[in-house]
């Protein structure tokens, strides 16, 4: 990894870790239960840093069953290492072992080699899509997404592609493509959208 | 009866006229309840940055930066087309309340489910 994309990584890692420990201890804002660290990163990973949601309100925000979310939002966290040294974190502080999936959101402890079918099969399917990433600098509006249809439709089901577009209307413009496209927007923090490709 | 309204507003001190009747008519659709979408693009995205608006009075109507305010406070929405802006050097720390920056699938997923658009 080049220098600079290393410390880009340690810039979100450190932000990400900051997040967490500014919302310790907060509740959902829609069911108002208290909030695991696990949790909150799942909110953070979603884009609700200001209106955190336990891991059943997430489900319900998408339309997933809890377990789903849980094991789909797991799958993704594992898959980025500023959000991995995250979910550490959150380990840590709430006494798990590393090795375990932690009993905060697997009530029957298990360490995480003996992890759920579910989640064998969403990191599988994360495995085997070689996430992609495309730097599409200042490109906007038809142009971009137009590009973006092109890229996602090279790729298969569930890969994921990591964006990165500068241009200020991408803020609404790529969550507004997703939902009309139907593929998932599985986080945004401007310039950065991690859009996850629809089935066929 | 509820439902969404979209007004396209392409021109701004070029064709002072038009920039005002659009927000005028934006401002009746707002006043009748609907979900109502003013779209700034080429010419009109100037409309977007403050005190552009505040010398435009055309004879018969409230000034344009009143009708605007008006607009906005009413619960409307500005979106400015940002290859428009962007081509234009305009300035994004500028923008008045209420606008937003937006490419075209923005303004696709407001018209998609059939709403009424009006171009000026």
């Amino acid at each position: 990894m080049e220098q600079k994309a290393l410390s880009d990584e340690m810039e979100r890692t450190l932000k990400l870790l900051a997040d967490l420990q500014g919302l310790r201890g907060r509740l959902c804002k829609r069911c108002e239960s208290e909030l695991c660290n696990h949790e909150t990163l799942f909110s953070l990973s979603m884009g609700f840093k200001n209106a955190p949601l336990c891991c059943s309100c997430l489900a319900a925000e998408f339309d997933r069953e809890p377990v789903q979310m849980r094991d789909e939002l797991w799958s993704f966290v594992l898959h980025r290492p500023c959000h991995r040294a995250g979910w550490a974190w959150a380990n840590r502080e709430e006494g798990y072992d590393p090795a375990d999936l932690p009993g905060c959101l697997w009530p029957d402890p298990r360490k995480a080699s003996e992890r759920s079918h579910e989640a064998e099969t969403a990191e599988k399917a994360a495995d085997s899509c070689e996430s992609e990433s495309w730097d599409a600098g200042d490109m906007a509006c038809g142009d971009l997404v137009l590009e973006l249809r092109l890229r996602l439709r090279r790729m298969k089901p569930r890969q994921i592609l990591r964006i990165t577009a500068t241009d200020p209307g991408a803020r609404e413009d790529i969550p507004a493509w997703c939902r009309l496209t139907g593929h998932a927007l599985l986080a945004a923090e401007h310039p950065q959208y991690w859009i996850e490709r629809k089935e066929d | 009866m509820a439902g969404k309204f979209c007004v396209s507003l392409t021109s701004a001190k070029n064709d002072p006229d038009k920039a005002t009747v659009a927000f005028v008519v934006a401002n009746a659709a707002v006043a009748s309840d609907k979900q109502t979408l003013i779209f700034l693009s080429t010419e009109g995205v100037r409309l977007s940055q403050q005190g552009y608006a505040d010398d435009i009075r055309e004879e018969g109507f409230a000034p344009l930066k009143e009708l605007m305010e008006s607009f906005v406070k009413a619960g409307g929405v500005i979106y400015v087309c940002s290859p428009c802006f962007k081509r234009r050097n305009l300035d994004e720390g500028k923008l008045i309340a209420g606008a937003t920056i937006v490419g075209g699938a923005k303004l696709v997923e407001f018209l998609s489910d059939g709403s009424p658009c009006i171009t000026y």
